[in-house]
Formats: C-alpha cells, structure tokens, sequence
C-alpha cells in the first residue's frame, strides 16, 4: 500500500472518529444536560422516549430536527446565512485534534497546540457575528455586537491563564503538558489559572451567568434567531461541542488530563485505562458549568465587560507573576 | 348619590378637615358628601383645570386613581367622574363635571395629575371625548383607525360579522 | 446598525407568492362576502380574506390585529440624530418573551442603550367595561376573574365589594375572614410568580419552577375551596359561594409552614446573589414624586417610599383587625420593588395565621337573592390588589345589569411608567423594569 494511501486512511479514520466523537457528545449532552437540570429545578425531565429515563430524547430531537423545513428568511444575506453554521461548526470539531484523549490517543500532538487551541475557538464568535448580521434581524445584531464585545474581553485572560501550565511544564504541546503533570495535577499549584481559565471559558462558551449573546430574555435567541431545523442544530451542536472542548482543554491542563489522580497507588492506576480517566474528569467539569449555568442569573453586558477587562486580566497576570516567583520553590520542593 | 339627612356618611378626618377647608376657602365650589363618605365637587368643565390645581396644590389631592366618564346617553350628557386621594391624610374626593355630548370636549387634567395622561387617552378611545390640550392624545387599546367609540351608549358595530374559514359538514 | 445597510426592496404585488386557496363549499365565505376566491400573500403581507366587504363605515383594517401606528417611531428603522449619531429603532414585542404577554414596546437605541421608550398595548384588548354593561351583576364576577388572571380573588371582591355598597348589604364575619383569607392567599400566589418570572427576565430558570412549584400549593388549596385553580368564581355578593370545607384549616397552615421553610431559599438562591444585586440595584429608579404623579400602586409605589397600602389608608373586609406593616423600601429601583412583594408575601402569611385563628362560625353566605337590582346609584369601590389599588367603579340605573362599570387596574398606569423609566438603561434592563412592574396583560389591556 502506498504511503499516502495509508496516511489519507488513518486521516478520514481519525476525522471520523472526533465527528463521531462530536456527535455522540451532543446527543448525550443534551440529554444529561436535561436530566441535570430537572433535578436541580426539582423537575424530572424527560422520561417517556425510552423509559425509564429518556435516553432516546436526544435522538427524537435528533429526529425532529432532520425533519423540519429548510427555512430561510425573504430578507436575509443569503451567503452569509448559509455560511455561518458550518463556520460555527467547523473549528468546534477542528479543536480536538490536538486534544489529549490518552497517552498515543491523539489524532496530531502539535508542539504549539495550546496556541493552536486559541486561534481555532476565536473563530467561533466570527461565526457568531456572520449568523447576526446575515440574520437582517435586530435582536441578532445586537446579539452579533455582544458577543463581538466578550470575544475581545475574554480571550485575553483566557490565554493568559493559560501561560501558567505552559510555563509549568516547559512545553506549548497539550501532550506534553499532561506528561508533566505525572506528580502532580497542576490545579494544586494554579488554583487561581484554573478559576480564571473555567470563568474565561464559560463566557467564551457563552454559557450563563454569560450567555449574552444569545440571551433568550432580552433578545429571544440572539444570533440563531432567524434559524430552524438542521441550520440550528449545527448552533447546537458546535455549542456542546465546545462545551466538551473547553472542559477537555482545562482537565489537560490543569487537572492532569489522561493521568489517574497521583496519590493513588500504581495498583489502582492500572486498573483503569486513562482514556476513562480523562472522559470522567471532562464530563465532571462539564457538569459544574452546567451547574454553573443553571443556578446563576444572567449578568448585563457592561458587567460582563467590567468584570472581564478589570478583575480577570489583572487576576491573570497577577496568576503569571506569581508563577514566576513561585517557580523555583516548586522545583526545589520537588513538586514539579 | 348625594346624602344630606338620611345616614351619617362615614367620613374620614382627612376628608372631614378637607370639606372644612373647601367651605371655608371655596364657598362657591358647593361640596356635597357622598353616601360614602367622600367630597363630591361638581364643577362646570371650563373652571376644572382650576379646580383641579387647586386641590392638588392647596388640598394635597396628591393621587389621581381613577379618571373615567358616564354617558348618559338619554340626558345627552357625558359625566366625567375623577377619583382623588389625599395620600399623607387619606382624604377621598370625586370630582364631577358635565360634558355635553354633542361638543364632547373637556380640558385635559394630564398638566395636573401625569397619571391622567394615560386615563385619558383610554377615555378618548372609548367614548371619544377630546381633551383639550392633551399632550398625546392617540388611542390607547384600539388601533387609530377603528371608528367609532365603543363604550359610547349609541355604538353600533357596524363591522359585517367576519367569514369563517372552515370548510360547511 | 441593523438598518444601515441596503436592503433590498419589498417586492410589490408579487404574484408568484400568492397561494390559492380552494373554493370553499357554500354557505360559507362565499355567501358572507361575495367572494369566489380567497386569497392568501404569504411572505409579505398577510391579505386578510375579508377585505374587501362592502358596506357603511367599513374599514378594513378593522379586521386585522393591526399594530396601531406610534407617531412616526415605527417607520423609520433608523433615525438620524445630532450629526453621525443615529438611533435604531426596536421593536420589543408583542411576541416577546419577557414582555410578560402581549407588551409591546417600541425602543430607540443608541447602541444598546435606550434614548426612547414608547409602551403600545391593546394586543389583548377584550372590551372588558363593554362586556360588564351587557352581563348581568352575577356574570360579571365571573368574568372580572379574567381581568387580572393571575389575583382573581381580588378582581372579584373589588366588585364584590362594590355592588354590596350599592345594594347596602352587609357580609358576614365568616365570610369577611375568608375574603381576606383568600386575598392574601391570592397575593402569595401571585407574588410567588413574580419572583419567578424576575428571575427569569435576569436569565435564571431555576429560581422559576422552584417558585412555580410552592404556586401550586397555593392554588391546590384554591382547587380545594373553590373547585377552580385559576378562575374561582367563588365570590358573591353577600359573602362567598361555598364556606371553606372540612380540614381547609389544616391545608392552609400545611402551605404557610412550607412558605415560610422556602423562602429562606429562595432568598439563598436568588435575592441576595451578587449577580441578582448588580443587576438589579440603581436600575428602574422611579422617584417618590414621579410614583405618586403617575399613579403607580401597590408595590411600585411602595418601593418608591410611599407607605401607601389600602388595607391600611382604607379598611375593608376587616383588614383593620389585623397587625402587619406596610412594607416600605426607600430606593425606588428594581430591588426596592422586588423587596416589598418578598417582604409582602411574610406579611401575608400573618395575616391569614391571624385570620386562621380567629375564623368565627356563622353562615359565610350572605342572604341575597340570586336575582339582584341594586339601587340606582353611583360606588367606587377597591382593594389592594398584589398589584396595587384595583378600582371599581359602578354605575347602576336599577336594572339587572351595571349600566357602566370602570376598572381603575394598577397594571395600566405601571405599564404607562415605562414611558420614561427605562430611558439611559439598556436593553437588559427594560427587561427587568419591565418585570418589576410586574404588569398583567388581562387588566392592563382590558
């Protein structure tokens, strides 16, 4: 077999295995994400598609999604309109190919991954402000201008929160830096990167309290408003998508990605493989930003803004310089 | 429903010292007691803004609950009914006036009491009495172009019933 | 912004859109109007079948749920102001999800802030004051439920209150205590909306159902004295429809215990969040002159620091015989109004304890003929509704009908404060003024 014959193979194989990755996420996000919060509203939730717990809610989701009409408003820049899904959903899935499933469970360990993580999730608020605009709707501009606003806000502490793994470990490569944190979960060390990098990533989810953007009680959907049927799903799904992205990303980096917790005996770090470590530590962030979301009032636009530029950044860069001075009385204590 | 002899109106203090008040600084206003305790002022509709700002800023008549009209319609007559409240002593006053239904216009009482800036306006679409002076005088239920005035007496809805889009059994 | 590009222009009298709709069979449309057939524009103007009647003083546009025009704000998109700076002009309902029903208000924005605020209502327009002069004094209780749907129980005993006035009647002691029994129960249950839908106008859903979940206890215990959840019917003139039944005492406590152990929670969760703080201090403020002016009630007025409660200024039902305060904040912004109901709801659940414990016996049922004609005569008579002083004005010619009956809703003059309230805040925060007033459409719309 020619060589660029089983390149070309293992890459369709490994696209195929994150879309199915994607895929398989939302559908049981979607599903656990209603199961939690009825519990947490003192509701039930969905029982009746596939009793006794409504596991095949998603699917007829799914279902009725494929199924509704292709609509697509008299008024609207059409290109655009068309467009912004697939921009929204694209780099929702690009970003797992530098994300560290298990030790060799990785589609590319790019030695510059953390930056590549960044680059890649901007282009989701690009998507956003394309979907409000091509919308020619005025709650979804005003959507596009929020969210527009928190992209710049955000992305700067999220990636300085960034710095304090990377400077940590040596290395820009995601791998790289779970390998590092063998000893030790860099969380102990960083607790204040992790808050500010959990917080960062919430509102670059635009989950609440920072859902802004598509606020559904002030600007009824925001940016999707003017969309339906499968045009929507690929809001949703680039939505859980990135949901999963961000919590994988912050168990990587800060607690100890595919690596079983460090106090436990070598014994018990065998038992279990650490592709279930790293899903059990992602779906357990996922569920506190659900959490998160489903107990937090939304804050305003201004806020959200004051609080991104005048508490986070100077928390993170405060995260930074504490780093620094604390870097040789880590190695000396042999913590890291 | 005015009561001079036949039961002892159950009046306030506040409305008692504001009955004293108007005798004694208004004696042309004729203030009669209602069965119910309240002054009851019936003034001719060109003195009411006078009245009106009169009992506000003299009489503390702070708070305007209700402003509406009556048609009488075989009297040929509107009666605009305004409900006033003292709110520091809790003094209850009504304060009438006749509009004659052919010129149904009235001064506009939305300078004194903000709040009848709206009163008036659901007066206006429903019996369209015109307020002079009225800084926004649009209907406020109904949309401009319905004609007619429906809670005027006489209102004939002269709209055909509307079709049925629903296929005969 | 939205209106700054080009848009393409409305293609008109296109024809490629219009659909056909089959002849209908006779005896139909056909007949009525003398139409053929009936057409339908999708994609553009929706063509009202019926526009084309011929006859007096016909309008078309009568039929159709027309918008009515707000000056000159709807037509524009976009309005030039002081040189570059231009203002957008929005849109906020009436299909909105936080304009609680069928608010509609037209917003000028400059950026995200407001420079303009224009309330349209009518959208529920139901020709309530028409419908009380045709219906006998026995129909329009039930119907007055309807007015304020979410506080029945005090639209009814507004008009409760003021036929007994007309026909000089007194009710019952037993059924002046259940009146207020029910009052305040009612008060509850709407204040427990209210905190609800606060919540959820500022983007928390859980506060919601938690809220919506002890609303169901309350009106379970509705259900069990009137047979209705929502709409009770269940005053009369006189006294009450039916007396509490057996082991209403043990129910109601049951409830208060329950309130009284969640509303620490509630406050947990969402009264003294950081976020519901930031949110919700110095936003809406209303001032104590402009409150009194402009006729706000009940807790809008209130939280303006007026201590101004009916049941307090002016008994009725006995409310004199009972000890709770008037609940006061001084700050007149979204908080002070959120405060008072919250504070209100603890206010209430002493009164019904007191009421509770001093439930005499006797007949609750007034004896008065089912068949009534007041007197002649004039009455304006009103509660404190949750929303504040609901008014009713009736006019009586001795027959079996009200010859005019007005309702004074608290709601209409809340709705009309956000002509000016929400100028200089942002679009968020019309949606939490506009929650704080706490408008019901039923009885702002009529």
């Amino acid at each position: 077999m020619p060589a660029w014959l089983v390149t070309l193979g293992w890459a369709v194989l490994k696209a195929s295995l994150i879309l199915g990755f994607v895929l398989f996420n939302a559908l049981f996000l979607v599903w656990w994400e209603r199961k939690f919060a009825a519990r947490i509203q003192s509701r039930v939730g969905p029982q009746r598609t596939g009793r006794p717990f409504g596991y095949l809610q998603s699917m007829a989701d799914v279902f009725k999604l494929l199924s509704k009409e292709d609509v697509v408003p008299a008024r609207v820049d059409r290109w655009m309109y068309v467009l912004a899904p697939i921009v929204i959903f694209v780099p929702a899935v690009l970003v797992y190919v530098v994300v560290p499933f298990g030790p060799n469970l990785i589609v590319q360990d790019l030695n510059i991954g953390i930056l590549y993580v960044a680059a890649v999730t901007s282009f989701t608020m690009i998507a956003i402000v394309m979907a409000g605009w091509a919308a020619n709707n005025k709650y979804s501009v005003v959507s596009a201008m929020r969210a527009a606003a928190q992209l710049v806000a955000y992305e700067v502490p999220l990636v300085l929160a960034v710095i304090g793994p990377v400077m940590l470990a040596g290395t820009l490569s995601l791998q790289g830096i779970v390998r590092a944190q063998e000893g030790l979960w860099y969380i102990v060390v960083q607790p204040l990167g992790f808050l500010v990098f959990l917080t960062a990533g919430m509102a670059e989810l635009n989950r609440a309290p920072f859902d802004l953007s598509e606020a559904e009680s002030e600007l009824v959907a925001g940016y999707n408003i003017e969309y339906s049927g499968m045009r929507w799903s690929f809001f949703f799904l680039a939505e859980f998508s990135n949901l999963v992205a961000v919590s994988a990303i912050a168990t990587t980096l800060f607690l100890g990605g595919w690596q079983a917790p460090w106090f436990l005996p070598a014994a018990v770090k065998g038992l279990i493989p650490p592709v279930v470590w790293f899903l059990a530590k992602t779906y357990f962030l996922v569920t506190v930003i659900m959490w998160i979301r489903w107990t937090l009032p939304r804050v305003r636009i201004d806020q959200l803004l004051d609080f991104g530029w005048k508490f986070l950044l100077p928390v993170s860069l405060a995260n930074i310089a504490l780093t620094g001075l604390l870097f040789p009385v880590l190695v000396r204590l042999g913590w890291i | 429903m005015v009561e001079g002899d036949k039961a002892q109106p159950a009046m306030n203090d506040g409305t008692r010292q504001v009955l004293e008040a108007i005798r004694r600084d208004h004696p042309d206003w004729q203030p009669e007691v209602t069965r119910w305790g309240e002054v009851q002022l019936r003034v001719g509709r060109e003195d009411l803004q006078a009245v009106a700002r009169a009992l506000r800023d003299d009489h503390g008549f702070n708070y305007c609950p209700s402003e509406t009209v009556v048609d009488y319609v075989k009297e040929g007559r509107f009666e605009l009914d305004v409900r006033l409240f003292n709110l520091d002593t809790g003094a209850k006053l009504v304060l009438k006036s006749d509009l004659p239904r052919d010129d149904a216009t009235c001064p506009t009482l939305a300078g004194v009491w903000a709040t009848c800036k709206w009163h008036e306006r659901e007066i206006w679409d429903m019996f369209g009495v015109r307020f002079e002076g009225h800084p926004d005088l649009r209907r406020v239920f109904l949309s401009e172009s319905f004609q007619g005035y429906p809670l005027r007496k006489d209102f004939v809805d002269a709209r055909k019933p509307r079709p049925r889009l629903v296929r005969q059994r | 912004m939205g209106g700054a590009r080009t848009r393409p222009e409305p293609q008109t009298g296109a024809r490629e859109n219009v659909i056909e709709l089959p002849v209908l069979a006779e005896g139909s449309v056909e007949e009525i109007s003398g139409r053929t057939r009936q057409r339908a524009r999708f994609r553009g103007d929706f063509e009202y079948p019926g526009d084309d009647f011929e006859g007096p003083n016909v309008n078309r546009w009568q039929y159709l749920p027309q918008t009515p025009p707000v000056e000159d704000l709807l037509v524009e998109e976009v309005r030039e102001i002081e040189g570059n700076e231009r203002e957008m002009v929005m849109n906020m309902g009436p299909q909105h999800p936080s304009t609680h029903g069928v608010l509609r208000c037209v917003l000028g924005l400059r950026g995200e802030a407001i420079t303009r605020c224009r309330p349209d209502i009518g959208y529920l327009h139901r020709c309530h004051e028409k419908l009380n002069e045709l219906w006998s004094y026995q129909g329009t209780i039930a119907l007055s439920d309807r007015l304020d749907y979410l506080a029945a129980m005090t639209n009814e005993l507004a008009f409760v209150l003021a036929v007994e006035k007309l026909l000089e009647i007194e009710p019952t002691e037993r059924a002046d205590y259940i009146r207020v029994i029910c009052s305040e129960l009612q008060r509850i249950a709407s204040h427990l909306l209210f905190f609800g839908t606060t919540a959820l106008d500022l983007g928390a859903v859980t506060p919601f159902l938690h809220s919506f979940r002890e609303r169901e206890a309350v009106y379970d215990v509705f259900e069990y004295i009137s047979g209705a959840r929502l709409l009770y019917n269940y005053m009369r003139f006189g006294g009450v429809r039916t007396d509490f039944p057996p082991g209403t005492d043990k129910k109601i406590r049951e409830v208060l215990d329950l309130l009284e152990n969640r509303l620490p929670e509630y406050h947990d969760l969402l009264s003294y969040n950081p976020i519901f703080a930031v949110r919700t201090q110095g936003v809406g403020v209303l001032s104590r002159d402009d409150a009194i002016a402009w006729g706000a009630a009940g807790p809008v007025l209130r939280g303006s620091g007026v201590a101004y409660d009916l049941r307090k200024a002016d008994p009725y039902s006995g409310y004199e015989k009972f000890d709770f305060k008037v609940c006061v904040e001084e700050s007149g912004d979204v908080w002070a109004r959120f405060m008072v109901r919250m504070k209100e709801i603890e206010e209430s659940i002493k009164i019904i304890r007191q009421a509770l414990d001093g439930l005499p016996e006797g007949d609750a049922r007034g004896q008065v003929p089912r068949f009534i004609k007041p007197p002649p005569g004039e009455v304006y008579a009103r509660v404190e509704g949750p929303r504040g002083e609901l008014g009713c004005y009736v006019v009586s010619d001795g027959s079996d009908k009200p010859y005019r009956c007005h309702w004074r809703t608290p709601s209409f003059h809340h709705v009309s404060l956000l002509e000016f309230v929400p100028v200089g805040h942002l679009v968020a925060d019309v949606v939490a003024i506009i929650g704080s007033m706490d408008p019901v459409f039923g009885e702002v719309d009529k």
